[in-house]
């Protein structure tokens, strides 16, 4: 990729692009900073929002929401021990107690460098891989499609926090869903009950919203009580601290950020995978192990740089294959479609000062992140002190028009309301919602490639598999990686990370 | 001091949340507000950004221009097209609700929309003209079509094609292609439509496409593909120097229309006024700017000889599925 590739982007900056990215930015840390209040739920809701925009503003005001959330779950599993966003899981783990010792300046201070930092690393990876996977990925055919959307697939049932057991219905219940509509290849209507507006399938971004707007509103509105404070700890002090420190963090840094990057770049895997990740094997490495979990700054870098830095992996698959890194950027994708514009490796020959503009909009944004953050942190501290219900009818009319505005239909609140009731129950049965959105989007992509392979393979189903080692080897890579992700905890006695994941949220979430 | 800016600050920050939303309720409401003069609805069966779509938002203000009354575009993709396509059916003619769309309302029945009927819209106008192409990726080793056929004859087996779904138009134009070259095609779906069959051509999954030259611009610039004739009886604006099937000894033809439809029932008197704006809107200098700029073959038709036209197709599709089945 030429230079000229990473500058014409430039162009795009217009005053209203960067107001939206400031915008964009803002609302993603309030978000993240509210507990209860997840980037997937800010995404869902603002995607429909973002139609009068012009595509670069809209997309780039998402990925600050995006990138913003990531980090501003920091901000209340510091002062309060609930992650604001589920990827803040592990920075309550130091974050909090070192909080509690006063220095609740010097904790977020290091989770907004460290953030940032792990961002504007997986921007210069993205920068540097996406176009270079999108150049390979131009040649995919139906069977490599197929086996990266049925690793990621695999994949989600093993990753979910808590029981796999869950994550598979929850995964499983996204597939069948995935069913609804037109019959990829043969145009037969499947499970629409005469409904013409189910033709086309379940409206993605109406169930998003429903399970992760409306639905997060319900748990919400359960349980108002003002949250138990000690106010005099939210002043923070001395953020700039942290950089006393930054000397002693660098390998810490660089190691979380690849961590976060191929977590995000993985299929089906997300920021809190990536943090609990980063945070093990800092704990693995570090010299002084025992004094993590009780205020210690490496604590705070490593998850905070992990899952920040997953952004950047997540959207290099989407950009790059088309296929989403996780479910945030499953949302995303709703995004491109309302904009006409399909992410995919096509689209750096489309649009490819678009592409461009997303590489320097992440970057920006990190920057952003890392001004707003050292600089007005406390201020949004001050949002955990806004009445929930204020918030929540604010919310909960987004929800409403949002669902709406996707595509002028009155069904699709239903729809949104359907889901909503649907993420309720999950919730309560602690099945983990975010699998049903990875598989609503994956499945089909599976199916339709599937087919579409069978079709071309007349018959000879076998030869052609055994053909495919030669004509097809990336794909047949994947499927061998694949074979192997669903045979080897067999063998285990139990999915280690697993455990330990379970454990740390069971622990942060107290 | 710092306390107040503090709060300054926290209330500034929910202001400009609630503002966003507000902004987004206004522009996305803005559409189904009922001003007195009753503005025209102009449905898209599809999202935003795609052909359609452009199409009927460069058609809007010379039209408006012309009826001096509002029109109002609004998406509806919902059920692949089925939902829009029943707003017009089921609704009464003073309704005002405007309609856009190709031969695909035909196809429709056949497609797993069996409710879709015909006699319930009233067509409008005409205005673009657009053809099928048969495209093979720019590397493959014919430069016209009567060395593809023979290739393809040659060769024998199937040689594989990219259609756009069961029943839908490239699913025609290439049954309508393979009958008049005696090739037998093996017929693969890409269901999300032109660009994914497209780059099913160009990754080497199918061998040929027949697809508008106006939906693979982008490739045929990017020299990925190549036009090797177009099945009309006049060449098309985007690749000029392509010839006609005709030209080169072929004699099929798969033109595809796309024009204004309204409710059935409508007076003679709003037709023709309908009839007229789309005339006008079509002439001005905005509109053949945006079809040039985007390869859109302009060609306005009247309401009546439109819908003899489009009457005439429905008889051929009937027949063309006729002879699928058997």
């Amino acid at each position: 990729m030429s230079f000229e590739f990473y500058t014409a982007g430039w162009q795009l900056f217009t005053l209203p692009v960067l107001a939206y990215m400031l915008l964009g930015t803002v609302i993603g840390i309030i978000i993240g900073a509210l507990p209860g209040l997840t980037a997937m739920m800010a995404v869902s809701v603002l995607v429909p929002l973002t139609y009068t925009l012009s595509p670069t503003a809209g997309i780039i005001m998402l990925l600050g929401v995006y990138c913003g959330a990531n980090y501003g779950g920091s901000i209340s599993a510091t002062l309060v021990n609930i992650p604001g966003t589920p990827s803040a899981v592990m920075t309550t783990m130091d974050g909090y107690p070192l909080g509690q010792k006063g220095k609740a300046g010097l904790a977020i201070g290091t989770a907004t460098v460290a953030s940032g930092l792990g961002g504007i690393f997986s921007v210069v990876t993205m920068a540097m891989f996406a176009p270079l996977i999108a150049n390979i990925a131009l040649k995919f055919t139906s069977l490599e499609i197929f086996a990266i959307a049925l690793f990621g697939v695999t994949i989600m049932g093993y990753i979910s926090p808590g029981s796999v057991l869950k994550g598979l219905i929850s995964g499983v219940f996204g597939l069948l869903i995935g069913c609804i509509g037109f019959d990829p290849t043969t145009a037969v209507p499947r499970f629409t009950f005469g409904e013409q507006n189910l033709l086309s399938g379940v409206q993605f971004v109406a169930a998003m919203i429903g399970l992760f707007g409306l639905a997060e509103i319900l748990l919400a509105s359960e349980k108002i009580k003002d949250l138990q404070t000690r106010p005099e700890l939210f002043k923070m002090q001395n953020p700039l601290e942290c950089l006393k420190y930054l000397r002693t963090l660098w390998g810490n840094l660089l190691r979380s950020s690849v961590i976060g990057v191929i977590v995000g770049a993985v299929p089906g895997t997300g920021g809190t995978i990536a943090a609990i990740v980063g945070y093990a094997v800092q704990k693995k490495v570090s010299k002084n192990p025992e004094g993590m979990g009780k205020g210690a700054v490496e604590g705070i870098a490593a998850p905070e740089a992990a899952n920040n830095a997953c952004c950047g992996g997540a959207l290099t698959t989407l950009l790059s294959l088309g296929i989403p890194g996780d479910a945030v950027t499953a949302i995303l994708i709703g995004a491109f479609v309302l904009h006409g514009l399909t992410p995919g490796p096509m689209l750096f020959e489309s649009n490819p000062d678009l592409v461009s503009a997303i590489f320097i909009g992440m970057f920006l944004i990190q920057m952003l992140i890392i001004a707003l953050g050292l600089n007005f942190a406390q201020y949004f501290a001050k949002l955990l002190l806004v009445p929930r219900p204020i918030l929540n009818t604010i919310i909960l009319a987004l929800c409403v028009v949002g669902t709406y505005g996707v595509q002028n239909s009155i069904f699709d609140i239903g729809t949104m309301i359907v889901f909503a009731v649907l993420g309720y129950v999950m919730a309560k049965a602690s099945i983990p919602r975010a699998p049903i959105v990875l598989a609503l989007i994956l499945g089909p992509v599976m199916e339709e490639n599937l087919r579409r392979w069978l079709s071309l393979a007349e018959g000879h189903v076998l030869e052609s598999l055994a053909g495919a080692f030669t004509t097809n080897p990336i794909a047949m890579a994947i499927l061998a990686i694949t074979a192997l992700t669903l045979v080897l905890p067999l063998f285990q006695k139990s999915g280690r990370l697993n455990e330990g994941m379970a454990e740390h949220i069971v622990g942060g979430k107290k | 001091m710092e306390r107040m800016s503090g709060k300054v600050a926290v209330c500034g920050m929910v202001l400009a949340a609630v503002a966003l939303g507000a902004a987004g309720c206004f522009l996305g409401t803005k559409e189904e507000a009922k001003p007195p003069a009753q503005p025209i609805v102009f449905l898209i069966p599809a999202g935003p950004g795609g052909g359609n779509d452009l199409t009927v938002r460069a058609l809007i203000p010379g039209m408006r221009q012309a009826l001096g009354q509002e029109l109002i575009a609004e998406n509806k993709p919902a059920g692949k097209g089925a939902v829009a396509a029943a707003e017009i059916m089921n609704g009464r003619p003073e309704d005002n609700k405007l309609y856009f769309n190709s031969q695909t309302v035909l196809l429709m029945p056949y497609g797993g929309m069996p409710d879709v009927k015909l006699e319930r819209f009233q067509p409008v106008a005409q205005v673009v003209e657009d053809m099928g192409a048969i495209i093979v990726r720019q590397d493959a080793p014919y430069d016209t079509l009567p060395e593809f056929i023979a290739a393809a004859k040659r060769r024998g087996g199937k040689i594989r094609v990219a259609h756009n779904g069961v029943g839908s138009l490239w699913h025609l134009a290439a049954i309508r292609f393979s009958q008049a070259a005696g090739v037998d095609f093996k017929y693969c779906a890409y269901t999300s439509g032109g660009r994914q069959m497209l780059g099913a051509l160009v990754d080497g999954e199918v061998e040929v496409c027949v697809i508008s030259p106006s939906e693979s611009k982008p490739f045929i610039e990017a020299k990925k593909v190549k036009v090797l004739a177009v099945m009309s009886d006049r060449r098309h604006t985007v690749v000029p120097n392509v010839p006609t099937c005709r030209e080169v000894g072929l004699d099929t033809v798969f033109n595809v229309w796309r024009g204004v439809f309204t409710t059935a029932g409508v007076s003679e008197e709003r037709l023709n006024a309908l009839d007229a704006a789309v005339r006008q809107a079509v002439a001005t200098e905005e509109f053949q700017a945006f079809a040039r700029n985007n390869g859109l073959p302009v060609k306005f038709r009247g309401h009546e000889e439109f819908k003899r036209i489009v009457y005439e197709q429905r008889e051929m599709y009937a027949k063309l599925f006729g002879e699928i089945d058997k």
